[in-house]
């Protein structure tokens, strides 16, 4: 659950996404789901001659399954907080555990 | 069920965060924000590298998707075909991205490629698709070493 918190902090931010398929799109961030499936809006195909068809798409909607990076802005992580609340997760998870 | 709001980075640590309430999709559990598709014209790329059209008539948490008056476009060079496929179901775990299409930007990118006949096309991308799977499951070259067994043992005459 953490991941799901930690990528719902990145909507309305830009971001680059590697999928598996070589295909780079960087957009903004529109919504993000459990799965980690990302929504994208005013996207850019970054390697757009491998693929010219999906230079006529407005949004797109990433399967989570499919995507091998996300890069984002540094400015855009507070990695102190996500730190800590790995910790908190691990220990609240030790408790359910017990 | 778990309360998903539990974990947030951002509550937790009792900092605003307006953009996240309210925003249509964010939290509905599965893939929840392609309600706003739904009868809209859809272009479905899939893990094979296949380019589906249609428009969006159902989808579940999956992403298994329902299409209608879909249509299979191939893209070659400079020439482009489609194949129509009426209603399409993709199993989710094939769609690697999806997005709306937007008619204008379609339509201006058509108008630089010229249609070709389907069956050249088709012929044509198989071929290039079995040439890649082959090199894609060949074995990848094995590294030879070369073993000195004089190093080991002294020369005898």
């Amino acid at each position: 659950m953490l991941f799901f918190s930690f990528f719902k902090t990145f909507i309305g931010k830009t971001v680059t996404v590697e999928l598996k398929n070589d295909v780079v799109i960087r957009g903004k961030v529109h919504s993000v789901d459990q799965y980690l499936n990302i929504k994208l809006e005013d996207i850019e195909i970054l390697n757009v001659e491998t693929c010219p068809q999906l230079m006529t798409l407005k949004n797109s909607f990433i399967r989570g399954s499919v995507i091998r990076y996300i890069q984002v802005y540094a400015i855009d992580v507070d990695c102190e907080m996500l730190q800590e609340a790995t910790r908190r997760e691990y220990k609240e998870l030790k408790k359910i555990a017990k | 069920m778990n309360d998903l709001s539990q974990w947030s980075i951002s509550k937790d640590s009792n900092l605003e965060s307006p953009w996240i309430e309210g925003i249509p999709g964010c939290g509905i559990p599965g893939a929840g924000s392609l309600v706003e598709h739904i009868d809209r014209q859809i272009l479905v790329l899939q893990r094979d590298g296949r380019y589906i059209i249609g428009f969006l008539r159902s989808y579940d948490q999956y992403a298994n998707l329902v299409l209608e008056n879909t249509f299979e476009r191939f893209v070659l060079n400079d020439s482009y075909c489609d194949e129509p496929l009426g209603v399409f179901i993709i199993r989710g775990e094939n769609v690697a991205l999806l997005g709306e299409v937007d008619g204008e930007k379609e339509s201006q990118w058509l108008s630089r490629l010229h249609s070709a006949s389907l069956e050249e096309t088709k012929k044509t991308i198989r071929e290039r698709r079995r040439s890649t799977r082959a090199l894609l499951h060949s074995q990848p070259e094995r590294v030879e070493w070369t073993f000195y067994d004089d190093v080991f043992f002294e020369e005898k005459d």
